[in-house]
């Protein structure tokens, strides 16, 4: 009787361990549904890219593991050449399926935050690591994507690495700044030098 | 006379040995199944994160299984190398079970173990699905060769003493197969598995969520281990309960000694929860007791009562005379008489053989066993109370805690953020009691049966080969020597296993790798 | 009950034989490629090639073993209790080896330390040569029979000790027993491997079989002069198992009796030299596969010689002759050796069809290039 009842068991013991990860999944797929997306990109909306990123934060601080934070931007390469906004579209589009291609998938971050500036967070991604990136990503923007009249996209492009005993954020932190928003100003910062240059 | 020390020694080798064995056994058991529920999801769903989990869970299975394999040998063999007339007295219903483990269960599982590991790309997502399955099958039975055999050892139905041979020999093996106390002892032991299996899968899962690593990878381990693990352990402790009810009807002696019932008390008769027991006065010093809830689950009756050692014992004492009749006609039979009254007088009495038996301890003719040597007897003739009480308790314990672990750990699965400092904790410093209640629990199965190896039919004492003290000497300090250095090995590559997580894998999608790029 | 008492135990008299031949077949080839990792794997990527040309395999055919040992306590329980508890040393020695078996094919490539793993290809070559060895000199022990005895209530008592068991002749059975693995092994991996492993492997099989052949003539000459066994009462074979019931004599030459009286049985021993002029070809002109069909032929035909120059005797006792186990009074009763007769021959084919179907799947030789690719999956 106990051998029938084994049988029954384990089937019924291993369907619940299925069906509790199924659940699982289903609830995540649900959550990401709910997380605001970008229309265009499908990107991280700004909303709910602020909550990620300190959660990145919290995890570097757990881990003892730099991340680095890109702020990308095509605002001044617009404004330069005076582009129309459907003009833009296409070519955003296109940055977007670039980057895409680099992003590991559920490690890094990638969020539309403007109306041509995007975030990249990067956990695990020291200074160093970021600037090679940065580089790489600005050759296949330049490379890759094409505008109209064929004028080559320029990207500005600024980062900072976060290290849970790094003191670049110490000031903004000490005046009152979230840990996420001073490293964004920091890299918005940076992005607007690189236009510049 | 077989000298004490040699029994002793071969005893605590034989302990020794599958004390650590059974370190390994239940990992095996349950993480098989656990891996092939991984790899279900991966083959439904079709998500690359389920692959992984099959195949980093494998790689600790792996390592885990390779000291099964090698502590198992060594149980194999060592019935016929310290237990020879043991081996010769029940080898032929013994001996069944075993062989069958080994064409239904070692072979399946053996040879699929391979496939499992190395034949990902050579095979499709549905054979290589069977194949996993198909060793957790395989583990899973040889579980329930092994403890029909063992389950043989403690309730002996299904044969007979033969006279002319010298041995018990099988006349049902159906009885044998369907023995209440093996049917019993397989589903709680792997149910005992795979609550070892979820704990490990818990606690380790818990580790890279508190590290905050490998999240997502951690969280569906998590989940898994949840689910099946409290279905488990809820099966373990039904089961538990099951035994304990069983050895009520054909292990009494082993009953009353877990429960230190001294003396048969009215029904439904008191849980001691904890006391100290003392065999010699037979009475438990500063019990503190649950009033009828013994006699509820022991016999799930009211009015059924629980026999006391006390009992047992005068009971046994009339047995022990029966035996040195059946002794001497025995001896008689041997001698060439055949009698049809002899024949028909011991046939009716050799159920009280094993009893007579006793007496060998103290005197090989035992037909002239004094009274002082039958006393002694009878007092023996019980198991040593208080080890088995703790034992018994310590492990009920784990079980219970683990119980509300799963409880806590299968609820904050179901909550997205399963990400409780304190349930991850939990999770992880609890991982160690299901080994504990797994390592107690065939204490109290094993100790549980003493004086017999085979209940009431054969004496441990006189099961051990004639071997001298040094050889067994020589034999254990090998044995503890090459286990330990093997465990020492095994831990080392565990724990390095299991800090670099799913990173092993070299897939570049995991922690440790995340900065492989550029 | 399709097969009476009698029939039933000469069945397993032959299921034992089958399943020793079968161990001696698939995990014979696994313990000669470990004798032969040192020497025939110079880098440690070749080594690497040799573990893992037998890894997916090597653990279904030691079951082999196991079942050997299983069916023994099954079927011959008392031939069990006596061999094991007398060979109480050997065999602790051979169990040690063995434990290092399984740690040593996991565990060895786990991590890049090269002394990790210098260690653990010495630990691998003890596992396979060790066991070898001690499986033919106790072998060879019962080809001379034991010291053991009876007492009156079946306990048994055994007088030898491991130096004992060490006499000329085991030894030459130990060799033998070493040497045909090491051919078997060095075949598998002729068949497995490419280039420089090949060929040494070539060189060691060619080698080895004329040595097992040369080593096996001189032990068929030795069993001339050897005292065999041979039972002088009359042989009542439906009989319960009471080995105390009969008389036995020793004498020299007794081996030889049954060729007296079976001249076709001579087919047995040569079988063994046919197959191992076969061995010899087929390896030379580079056809492996076929060398393996006949390296399991002559395999099989040597532990077939022994067998039927023994049978009916299963364990002689050099001390109490009547102590003896024969296969007419030493097995199970008749209901397990019926019961166990059908599960045997359900599961056993069952077995034998799984098991090849995996050696299909693992078809193909094991390269360098394979181990590089697959890195940190393999052994």
């Amino acid at each position: 009787m106990w051998y029938f009842t084994w049988i029954l068991g384990v089937l019924l013991a291993c369907s619940l361990g299925i069906i509790n990860v199924l659940r699982l999944e289903a609830q995540e797929a649900l959550e990401k549904e709910n997380v605001a997306v970008d229309p265009l990109t499908q990107l991280l909306a700004r909303e709910s890219v602020l909550e990620r990123l300190q959660e990145k934060v919290d995890n570097s601080k757990r881990n003892e593991m730099p991340f680095s934070l890109l702020y990308l931007s095509l605002t001044t390469f617009k404004k330069k050449y005076q582009l129309a906004d459907y003009e833009m579209d296409t070519i955003l589009f296109k940055f977007v399926e670039i980057l895409r291609q680099d992003l590991r998938y559920e490690i890094d971050i990638a969020a539309r935050v403007g109306e041509e500036d995007f975030v990249l967070a990067l956990p695990g991604i020291s200074l160093e690591k970021a600037d090679v990136i940065a580089n790489r990503i600005k050759r296949n923007i330049l490379v890759n994507v094409s505008s109209p009249s064929h004028i080559a996209v320029e990207l500005a492009i600024g980062f900072v690495e976060y290290t849970y005993h790094t003191d670049v954020i110490a000031e903004e932190v000490a005046m009152g700044m979230g840990e996420v928003e001073a490293l964004l100003s920091i890299a918005i910062g940076k992005c607007l030098e690189s236009a510049l240059e | 006379m077989i000298s004490d020390t040699v029994v002793e020694l071969s005893r605590w080798q034989f302990a020794v040995t599958s004390l650590y064995h059974f370190l390994f056994v239940p990992l095996t058991i349950g993480l098989s199944v656990i891996l092939a529920i991984m790899e279900s999801t991966y083959v439904m769903t079709g998500r690359e994160i389920y692959k992984d989990m099959t195949q980093f869970w494998g790689k600790l299975f792996g390592i885990n299984f390779a000291l099964g394999v090698t502590t198992g040998l060594t149980m194999e063999f060592q019935f016929g190398m310290n237990w020879s007339y043991f081996s010769h007295y029940v080898g032929d219903v013994f001996g069944a079970p075993l062989a069958i483990e080994g064409l239904m269960a070692f072979f399946m599982e053996s040879t699929f173990v391979g496939l499992f590991f190395f034949g990902w790309d050579k095979l499709s997502k549905g054979q290589h699905l069977t194949i996993t399955w198909l060793v957790a099958l395989g583990s899973n039975l040889s579980a329930l060769w092994i403890l029909v055999a063992n389950g043989w050892m403690q309730n002996p139905v299904g044969a007979e003493f033969n006279y002319e041979t010298m041995r018990m020999e099988v006349t049902s093996f159906g009885e044998l197969i369907f023995n209440p106390a093996a049917q019993v002892k397989f589903v709680h032991t792997v149910a005992a598995g795979y609550t070892t299996a979820s704990a490990f899968v818990l606690g380790i899962s818990a580790y890279y969520m508190l590290k905050g690593r490998d999240i997502a990878f951690a969280q569906r381990s998590y989940t898994i281990a949840a689910g099946f693990g409290l279905a488990a352990v809820l099966s373990v402790i039904v089961l538990g309960d099951e035994s304990g009810y069983t050895d009520g009807e054909v292990q009494k002696a082993k009953l009353a000694a877990i429960e230190a019932e001294w003396h048969t008390e009215e029904p439904p008769a008191a849980f001691t929860v904890i006391g100290l027991p003392d065999q010699d006065a037979m009475v438990t010093h500063h019990a503190i007791k649950i009033p009828w809830v013994l006699g509820l689950i022991g016999t799930r009756s009211t009015d059924t009562p629980i026999i006391g050692l006390t009992e047992i014992m005068q009971n046994n004492r009339q047995r022990i005379h029966n035996g040195i009749k059946a002794y001497s006609l025995l001896q008689q039979l041997r001698n060439g008489e055949r009698d049809e009254t002899l024949i028909a007088e011991f046939e009716s009495i050799k159920k009280d053989l094993g009893y007579g038996l006793l007496l060998k301890q103290y005197t090989d003719k035992v037909v002239d066993a004094t009274d002082e040597q039958i006393e002694m007897a009878v007092k023996n003739s019980i198991p040593q109370v208080a080890p088995l009480f703790w034992a018994f308790r310590v492990m009920v314990a784990s079980g219970f805690i683990m119980l509300i672990v799963f409880v806590i750990a299968f609820i904050s699965s179901s909550i997205r953020k399963c990400r409780k400092d304190w349930i991850l904790k939990l999770s992880l410093y609890t991982m160690i009691l299901p080994w504990i209640a797994c390592e107690t629990g065939w204490f109290v199965a094993e100790f549980g049966r003493q004086p017999w190896a085979i209940a009431e039919v054969l004496p441990t004492f006189l099961s051990v080969s004639s071997l001298s003290e040094w050889d067994i000497i020589l034999s254990l300090a090998g044995y503890v020597f090459l286990y330990t250095i093997f465990l020492l090995i095994e831990m080392f590559l565990m724990m390095k296993y299991i800090r670099q997580g799913p990173s092993s894998l070299h897939k570049r999608r995991y922690h440790f790798e995340i900065d492989e790029r550029g | 009950m399709l097969f009476d008492y009698e029939t039933l135990k000469i069945i397993w008299w032959a299921f034992l034989g089958v399943l020793m031949i079968g161990f001696a077949i698939t995990g014979g080839f696994d313990l000669g490629v470990a004798v032969l990792l040192p020497f025939l794997g110079k880098t440690d990527e070749e080594r690497r090639v040799i573990i893992n040309a037998v890894g997916p395999t090597w653990e279904g055919n030691q079951v082999w073993f196991v079942m050997s040992g299983g069916a023994l306590f099954a079927a011959w329980p008392t031939a069990y209790a006596v061999s094991f508890s007398s060979f109480y040393f050997a065999l602790l020695l051979a169990l040690f080896a063995l434990f290092l078996r399984p740690l040593g094919f996991d565990y060895r490539s786990k991590l890049p330390n090269p002394e990790w793993r210098a260690n653990w290809d010495r630990a691998l070559f003890v596992g396979g040569f060790v066991p070898a060895l001690v499986l033919g000199i106790a072998f060879g022990n019962l080809l001379k029979g034991i010291p053991f005895h009876f007492e009156t209530d079946m306990r048994i008592v055994y007088f030898g000790n491991l130096l004992g068991l060490l006499n000329p002749f085991s030894l030459l059975a130990g060799l033998i027993s070493l040497s045909m693995f090491i051919m078997h092994g060095a075949i598998y991996l002729q068949i497995k491997t490419v280039d420089n492993i090949n060929q040494r492997a070539q060189k060691i099989a060619v080698i080895f079989t004329v040595v097992t052949l040369a080593l096996f003539a001189l032990a068929g000459g030795w069993i001339c002069f050897l005292d065999g066994y041979h039972i002088t009462s009359e042989i009542f074979p439906n009989a319960v198992a009471n080995p105390l019931a009969k008389f036995v004599k020793k004498g020299p030459g007794l081996w030889l009796d049954n060729y007296g009286h079976l001249p076709a049985l001579w087919a047995v021993p040569a079988s063994a030299f046919i197959g191992g002029l076969m061995v010899l070809v087929l390896s030379i002109i580079n056809r492996p596969g076929s060398a393996f069909v006949f390296s399991c032929l002559m395999i099989t035909s040597i532990i077939l010689t022994a067998g039927c120059s023994m049978f009916p005797f299963i364990i002689p006792s050099s001390i109490s002759l009547n102590s003896s186990l024969t296969v007419w009074d030493s097995s199970s009763s008749l209901k397990t050796l019926n019961l166990m007769f059908w599960v045997t021959v359900i599961f056993l084919p069952l077995i034998m069809l799984y098991t090849s179907w995996v050696f299909r799947v693992f078809r193909g030789k094991v390269t360098v290039e394979h181990i590089h690719k697959n890195n940190h999956t393999l052994y």
